[in-house]
């Protein structure tokens, strides 16, 4: 259908969602209503560089524009591309009477009335868009995640799973599977779809942090470890501040905490640490040990391996884990320069250790 | 590096805001800096370095370390600087780099004041630009 031949469209003033009205104009048909309504529309004509007119009574609300190149369509999408998502969702509400087939409004409406928790209205949609096009697989997803969200699992999986069985390579579809199966809790199943999406989009950071999130609750530590390092690097904001969290959930899966809340093997691993900083006598050689194992950390070490693979020159005692250099960084930062953050997380468990110490 | 850090700071973090694709290779050539930058600090290289040098170019790989350590959440950039002493000097640079609108406009002027607090303002000498 070709949307710029349509001109004009009526609605009910009860049709109108009136929380994009100021507060005082929020009373159906009243004059503040009617002028409020009238500005509404203005500046989308304005937005979309269009000659237009709103007649509003108290029952009714007419839009007429000229005709133009202007796709009134795109305009509504173009809104909830910006994150205008309740005024784009409006706007392309009003447009769905005209246009009640047109793939391309339903698709967005649908996703912008997800994003919005209007979750029944967004399934509305989203099912008459699957309907009107079965093979619009973007479609599919966002009707799957919109019936995921209202915690309707099985008609999710069902659609999410039709797009990755036709579609494998369809990212959205792969991780949002993934996802759904995560938050039913088959962390097996949702392991295979999410690999497939970072391995499709190895950028995607959104998809690494749920493949983080859900090896960590199948325990498996080191895989989530390395993932969720990934996932912090290719993340910002809250999505970095949660990789950051799980990652710490990586160390308290391995080091469990006492009833102080302090990890036991974490003190232990401290008070070797500065035994080993304090027989070294000569400050100088100290420092250099601290700093050669900074540098050593800096370049990333794994804290969980089991083996001893580290030489550090200056230390006789031999090999190293990954954690014992660990735990000179922390000590030997500590002791030069108190109260700098290491990124380990180990402030309490080095109070005690620093205690267990002078105690001996 | 007086001549290339501070502004270069000021590109990456452009092209981190303005080009997210570019972000994951732009981190990897980061990471990469942040290492081969560390490898100042070492021992070896201490006995090979007039110590007035060295310390300037620790100060401005501490500065770097800190900036990139704080928008990639990896502490651990910025503690051979610490063991060092040299992270208040990489602080100080960053105060001063604060102080200027990131813009081409302020390059020359922010090259010479890491210069100057430095103590090597004085080797530095600006020519017109004659294309």
């Amino acid at each position: 259908m070709n949307s710029n031949a349509v001109d004009s469209f009526t609605i009910s003033t009860e049709g109108f969602d009136v929380s994009l009205l100021p507060e005082g104009a929020r009373v159906v048909g009243s004059p503040e209503f009617q002028s409020a309504v009238s500005r509404f529309f203005e500046s989308q004509f304005l937005e979309m560089g269009v000659n237009g007119q709103v007649v509003v009574s108290p029952e009714t609300i007419r839009v007429t524009w000229a005709q133009s190149g202007a796709d009134p369509i795109e305009a509504g999408i173009e809104k909830l591309q910006r994150g205008q998502l309740k005024e784009g969702c409006q706007w392309l509400e009003l447009l769905r009477a005209r246009f009640p087939d047109s793939e391309k409004l339903l698709q967005g409406l649908g996703i912008g009335l997800s994003e919005l928790g209007e979750l029944d209205r967004a399934i509305e949609c989203l099912e008459r868009l699957v309907e009107l096009a079965p093979g619009n697989h973007h479609g599919r997803v966002a009707l799957g995640v919109a019936l995921g969200r209202h915690g309707d699992w099985i008609a999710a999986e069902r659609q999410l799973r039709q797009v990755v069985e036709q579609v494998p390579d369809d990212v959205w579809g792969q991780k949002n599977l993934g996802g759904i199966l995560f938050r039913q809790g088959r962390l097996s199943e949702a392991v295979a779809p999410l690999e497939k999406a970072v391995q499709l989009a190895p950028k995607d950071g959104h998809a690494w942090l749920v493949l983080g999130e859900t090896l960590l609750a199948l325990n498996e530590i080191g895989r989530a470890r390395g993932v969720l390092q990934k996932a912090r690097t290719l993340t910002k904001g809250q999505l970095q501040d949660k990789a950051v969290a799980l990652l710490d959930q990586t160390l308290d899966a391995l080091f469990t905490r006492d009833a102080d809340g302090l990890r036991p093997e974490v003190v232990d691993g401290l008070v070797w640490a500065l035994r080993v900083l304090a027989g070294m006598g000569d400050s100088k050689a100290r420092q250099q040990l601290v700093l050669r194992a900074a540098l050593l950390g800096q370049s990333g070490i794994d804290l969980l391996a089991p083996e001893p693979v580290h030489s550090l020159d200056g230390y006789a005692g031999g090999p190293l884990t990954g954690f014992q250099v660990g735990c000179l960084i922390h000590a030997g930062v500590q002791g030069l320069s108190p109260g700098t953050k290491t990124g380990l997380d180990w402030e309490a468990e080095y109070d005690r250790a620093v205690e267990r110490s002078k105690a001996v | 590096m007086v001549r290339s850090v501070p502004v270069g700071i000021w590109v990456d973090q452009d092209l981190r805001a303005r080009f997210p694709d570019l972000r994951a290779a732009q981190e990897q050539a980061i990471r990469r800096q942040v290492d081969t930058q560390a490898q100042v600090v070492s021992l070896r290289v201490r006995e090979d370095v007039p110590a007035p040098a060295l310390r300037a170019n620790c100060a401005i790989n501490a500065a770097f370390a800190k900036v990139w350590s704080v928008e990639f959440n990896e502490p651990g950039w910025c503690l051979p600087y610490v063991v060092d002493g040299s992270a208040a000097g990489g602080e100080a640079l960053l105060g001063i780099l604060d102080g200027f609108l990131a813009t081409p406009a302020s390059d020359r002027r922010v090259i010479q004041a890491w210069a100057d607090h430095l103590g090597f303002g004085h080797w530095l000498k600006w020519i017109q630009h004659s294309p």
